[in-house]
């Protein structure tokens, strides 16, 4: 592509677009070679830092239980205020765990019988059911998440997915 | 692109150029499309496992006694953690360590896991206690250096485990310690 010219019988404008060509392809190689065509999304919200790790394994299910540094909410729905020390207040305690978490893990099983009920060929010893996923941000004292995974235990989920912020894209 | 005002005599032959502008257009388009999709920031997992009570009976003496295996205990805090070896059949220690939660620190902890598995490929469980004050983002390190297993050190073989999850357990041997418990959950 020619710049100007200019002769006696002809004048000719040109743009020289084959710098930005250059850009664009280098530009759609890099975000493709980025791209994710995983679906998943988790929303961590503005006070909650996820920690640093150097694991592989993405996370395949969204999360259930995020800990900020404010609160903790089930669900995405139910929220329980942390004190200053990162703890519960007492009120909320019952035998180490926490009330409302149980409360919800406990209509969360509930619902998981009644589907196994209704289709037969899904089965419950599957670790899949017995699974929670837990989002802490990174300076989450482990007391609170003690009493988030011993409610979730006493309503008989003992396995725990841990989110983390993955150091590198695989 | 181009803009041409041309007056052409009879016998001019004409310039021959590629419109590069549909591609451009195409390259637009698509650029645009790939930055409101693409994820920069990945979110990954660990899985961790919290002890339950069962009535199912304790295996025999005579059993554990048959096969003994290494029991794997690790201590932590926010600074230091401690790795405990047991043998199943005996209560006693045999084996402790302490170590920095630091870089280096959790380097040598690999190590020294490193070590005990390779001499005995059975061992896939470690069970972490930890002190109520330890913040998660030191938790996370010390499960990173238990199961995601360094670049330098060459993989270990696995021994398949039907219970556990495929995903959780791949077979290049890239994870050290596929199975964590948190022993004081429900202490």
């Amino acid at each position: 592509m020619s710049g100007v010219s200019l002769d006696g019988n002809s004048e000719t404008l040109s743009l020289n677009l084959y710098p930005i060509l250059d850009i664009f392809s280098i530009l759609i190689c890099f975000l493709l070679m980025n791209f994710s065509t995983q679906s998943q999304s988790v929303e961590t919200g503005g006070n909650l830092e996820l920690p640093i790790s150097e694991v592989k394994m993405s996370l395949d299910e969204a999360a259930s239980v995020s800990v900020s540094q404010k609160d903790v909410t089930i669900q995405g729905g139910v929220s329980i205020p942390l004190m200053a020390n990162g703890d519960v207040s007492p009120d909320q305690v019952d035998q180490g765990a926490l009330k409302l978490a149980y409360q919800e893990f406990k209509k969360l099983k509930t619902s998981q019988e009644t589907l196994k009920n209704r289709d037969k060929s899904l089965s419950l010893n599957n670790l899949a059911f017995h699974t929670l996923t837990l989002e802490a941000d990174k300076k989450a004292k482990f007391q609170i998440l003690k009493r988030i995974m011993l409610s979730g235990q006493q309503a008989e989920f003992i396995s725990w997915k841990l989110a983390v912020a993955r150091a590198e894209v695989n | 692109m181009s803009f041409r005002i041309k007056k052409r005599s009879k016998g001019e032959s004409n310039p021959l150029e590629i419109n590069v502008t549909p591609m451009i257009d195409m390259f637009s388009v698509l650029v645009s499309f790939l930055l409101v999709t693409a994820v920069f920031s990945s979110v990954g997992q660990h899985t961790v496992q919290i002890p339950f009570l069962s009535s199912a009976p304790p295996p025999s003496q005579a059993v554990v006694d048959k096969d003994p295996k290494k029991v794997l205990t690790l201590i932590i805090d926010n600074q230091k953690a401690k790795l405990e070896v047991t043998m199943s059949n005996v209560s006693k220690i045999v084996e402790s360590a302490e170590f920095n939660i630091d870089p280096n620190g959790l380097d040598s902890l690999q190590a020294k896991i490193y070590s005990i598995k390779s001499a005995d490929p059975k061992v896939d469980t470690v069970t972490i206690m930890q002190d109520t004050q330890t913040e998660y983002e030191k938790f996370i390190s010390v499960l990173d250096a238990l199961r995601e297993l360094k670049a330098n050190r060459p993989p270990l073989p696995v021994i398949p485990d039907p219970k556990a999850d495929p995903k959780d357990v791949p077979v290049d041997g890239s994870i050290l310690i596929p199975k964590i418990i948190l022993g004081n959950v429900i202490l």
